[in-house]
């Protein structure tokens, strides 16, 4: 498989000395679904803005669909990333839907005779295509976040990050952003980074990248580092649902496989069960 | 301090082309020193419902009791100030109404609007900053230097320092990582613990499941259920109708219990669990 | 904000609606430099009967012009009273006391009140007839020109179309924060002026400091779609002129050099 993203011994401070990113390096590979996840404050929201070049990074390269992010090249990579933010109002630039999805079609001078065609592809790949005229106060959170990835599916990028997208919104908005975002992954052109503190979404994921205060400390398919209960408790997080449970069986005695996938130890639970 | 509302209808823009019916008959009788979790979509009339109880909203039809004070369509605002010092209300992203200098001068703000004394507010101040988990070197920091986790910590300090017998919290861990979320809704059972009636708007069903005792279910402006969190889970049917999901905990019982298990699906605690599908197993 | 009639969009179908908002705007300039030259009560009712046909044609109410009118009478009766006292030339017509009111004091304030009436009816057909971004859009094609000598038209452009995105946002979180301090036991219409301006102070601060958040989270959206200010951008909305509005243009030109020429004779 090949690389798409690499960041190599990236380093950043907000303010003198306070190391908000320091010396990280991992690599991403294409047609992933990659989490990182980490507490509040961990910096994962800093690594972002330093992919998309709207931080300037402290020291380390940054290597995206091989090119090296530098000022000359900002442009050339923004056009190969897009990015959904946590706050749904404050990336909703147009007056309405319609002109919100236009808006990113404008910057990188589409045809505008070819605009309303593209606009109404990607409203409707979204499930949005009965609120082309609506105005963003008419708008749920979820909806709003829906629009967020028309417009930038529509610019046709190698990479999407999901900078806890999700966190704002309620349940029903939430499950509407996971299915569309699970239903994304699965297009092998596509490479999704998403950036959250939710472990059930990082069980889902192909691979996760674990921070905190900055640093790396873990690597990996879920399965792998997940189960490290001392090492995500340690992290302000909470380990999966299903390891707890396995985890607590096997401290009782119960011959037993770990998991972090529900359906899985479901499974397993019955067969033990049916067996005695 | 037990709230009730008697029949309580809520129209915004009444008379207007506009008018929205947000509450509809609401009947309601909150036990004082419970708590109690308001669950429903959002636009089911949940922010209406408490805004009603501090008097930001006076009720279109209807009487809203608080302990002896009522409330009705006619008051006037300026008998209805005491009542926001009675049930302090905390908005969702409450770290967005701090404002002051310093955090000592945003706790103090609440309490000196209701009469306290600069000197007896400092000192509740140092008593909530600490109960919502700062120390005291926080004091002199402005609310802008914070993370947001602290500043909502400070702006809850903020409500606690008035000290109502009410506490109102709509979705007080939105957006904050599950520790953050842990350590402010153990904070707010401690309270409740000490008497405190207090209300929880929450869309997260652990949350309810594991702090609260009882739950109100709001449907299109009317309250459709109001009993104890155990009686809610066991109505599946119910709560899919209305697209709300079961605790973690209570959905996998069950999918275990259609496969032959019978577990008792009110088990709240995880460790009860694992003991339990350990002993079905080892028969 | 639902009550404010002069400047609000009416959405509905007229001739008036569908024109070029850069023939409207255009229009309005000159006709409101027309208003300002004297050309009697003849020119006056020129212009007051080409209003009213451009009223009914965008299909406006007279409720709403009335509505319109309303906010401004107070300016106006002020202004009148003013010019009515104090405009000393002519005849004397009556005198009280100290107060002396001249013919010509009559007929100029007779002017003034005709004059506000039709710059309020003409702005709010206007405003009524054409959505906001439009507006906005013709007013950058029309100072393009400025373009040249360095005057960034784009940019302003851009910076009041996401002001009016915003505007209903802002004003929702004003709402929310009024309520957040009136549970902290704020009362914003009593108290000293100590107290109200401590009100107030409690409500400005949180709206500015989520203001700038908002700038800055809408300014690394916008650099991330691949906002450029400086660089050549295709625009969405394209302006179509048509044969109507070169024919409405001309009547417009028409009626205002009348008037026009006709205040040099008269």
């Amino acid at each position: 498989m090949e690389k798409i993203i690499e960041i190599k011994d990236l380093s950043f401070e907000y303010d003198e000395g306070s190391k908000t990113i320091d010396h990280i390096s991992f690599t991403i590979q294409k047609g992933t679904y990659t989490t990182i996840l980490g507490h509040n404050g961990s910096g994962k929201s800093t690594i972002a803005k330093l992919l998309m070049g709207l931080l300037e990074k402290k020291s380390g390269e940054i290597i995206v669909d091989g090119i090296s992010l530098k000022e000359e090249t900002l442009n050339e990579v923004r056009s190969k990333i897009g990015i959904v933010f946590q706050n749904p109002d404050n990336q909703f630039i147009g007056a309405t839907v319609r002109d919100d999805i236009a808006f990113g079609l404008e910057n990188t001078c589409v045809d505008p005779a070819l605009m309303d065609g593209i606009i109404h592809e990607y409203a409707e790949k979204v499930n949005m295509l009965e609120f082309l005229d609506h105005e963003p106060t008419k708008l749920s959170g979820g909806q709003k976040q829906r629009v967020a990835i028309a417009g930038i599916l529509a610019m046709h990028p190698s990479i999407i990050i999901l900078d806890e997208s999700t966190s704002m919104l309620d349940p029903k908005g939430k499950k509407e952003i996971n299915t569309l975002v699970h239903q994304l992954s699965k297009d092998k052109n596509i490479t999704i980074l998403s950036i959250t503190h939710d472990i059930e979404e990082a069980a889902m994921s192909d691979y996760v990248i674990l921070l905190s205060d900055g640093h790396i400390i873990d690597t990996g398919k879920p399965e792998d580092v997940l189960m490290k209960q001392q090492q995500i408790e340690s992290l302000s997080l909470d380990i999966p649902f299903a390891y707890k449970i396995s985890k607590g069986l096997v401290k009782r005695g119960i011959q037993i496989n770990h998991y972090i996938d529900r359906e899985k130890l479901v499974r397993e639970l019955c067969q033990l069960h049916s067996k005695k | 301090m037990s709230i009730t509302f008697k029949e309580v209808e809520h129209i915004y823009s009444e008379n207007t082309p506009f008018a929205y019916h947000a509450l509809k008959g609401v009947h309601l009788n909150i036990r004082s020193g419970s708590m109690t979790a308001l669950i429903g979509h959002t636009g089911s009339g949940k922010s209406t419902l408490i805004q009603h109880i501090n008097a930001l909203l006076l009720p279109t039809k209807g009487e809203v009791h608080i302990e002896d004070i009522v409330i009705t369509a006619t008051d006037k605002p300026e008998t209805l100030k005491p009542l926001r010092k009675k049930a302090g209300l905390v908005f969702q992203f409450p770290e967005y109404q701090l404002f002051e200098e310093t955090i000592l001068k945003d706790i103090i703000f609440g309490p000196k609007n209701f009469g306290i004394e600069e000197s007896e507010a400092i000192k509740i101040a140092k008593k909530t900053l600490k109960l919502v988990g700062l120390d005291e070197s926080y004091l002199e920091k402005s609310p802008f230097d914070l993370s947001g986790g602290q500043k909502r910590r400070v702006a809850i300090a903020g409500i606690l320092a008035m000290d109502p017998d009410i506490l109102i919290l709509d979705e007080p861990t939105a957006g904050l990582d599950p520790q953050g979320a842990k350590e402010m809704l153990t904070l707010f059972k401690k309270i409740n613990q000490r008497g405190k009636t207090i209300i929880l708007v929450s869309h997260d069903m652990n949350q309810v499941l594991e702090y609260c005792d009882d739950v109100i279910v709001m449907n299109k402006g009317k309250v459709e259920k109001h009993v104890t969190v155990l009686e809610l889970f066991k109505e599946t049917e119910y709560l899919t109708s209305l697209s709300i999901d079961l605790p973690i905990i209570t959905s996998f019982i069950l999918e275990l219990n259609h496969k032959g298990f019978h577990i008792d699906p009110s088990i709240k605690d995880i460790d009860v669990l694992i003991d339990v599908i350990g002993g079905q197993i080892n028969e | 904000m639902n009550n404010l009639m002069f400047g609000k969009y009416i959405p509905i179908d007229s001739f008036i609606h569908r024109l070029d908002p850069r023939l409207k705007i255009g229009s309005l300039l000159i006709l409101l430099i027309t208003v300002f030259f004297d050309a009697g009560f003849i020119g006056y009712g020129i212009l007051a009967v080409f209003t009213i046909i451009m009223a009914i044609l965008s299909k406006m109410k007279v409720s709403q012009i009335i509505k319109a009118i309303k906010p401004m009478l107070f300016m106006m009766a002020f202004l009148m009273f003013f010019n009515l006292l104090f405009i000393q030339r002519g005849n004397l017509l009556l005198q009280l006391g100290f107060i002396k009111i001249y013919d010509q004091a009559i007929l100029q304030t007779a002017y003034i009140f005709i004059r506000l009436i039709l710059i309020i009816i003409m702005t709010t057909i206007l405003t009524a007839t054409t959505k906001p971004l439009d507006l906005t859009l013709g007013i950058e094609h029309l100072l393009s020109p400025f373009k040249k000598i360095g005057f960034p038209t784009h940019e302003v452009a851009m910076m009041i179309s996401i002001a009016l995105r915003f505007i209903p946002t802002l004003l929702e979180e004003t709402q929310r924060i009024m309520k957040a301090q009136a549970s902290r036991g704020v009362e914003f219409s009593e108290g000293t002026l100590k107290e109200k301006i401590m009100s107030i102070v409690s409500l400005i601060i949180p709206l500015f400091i989520s203001a700038f958040q908002r700038a800055e989270d809408l300014a690394n959206a916008m650099e991330s779609r691949n906002y450029n200010p400086e660089a050549k951008r295709t625009r969405y909305k394209q302006l179509h002129w048509r044969t109507t509005d070169t024919i409405s243009f001309l009547c417009v030109i028409t009626v205002s050099s009348l008037v026009i020429v006709m205040s040099f004779i008269l």
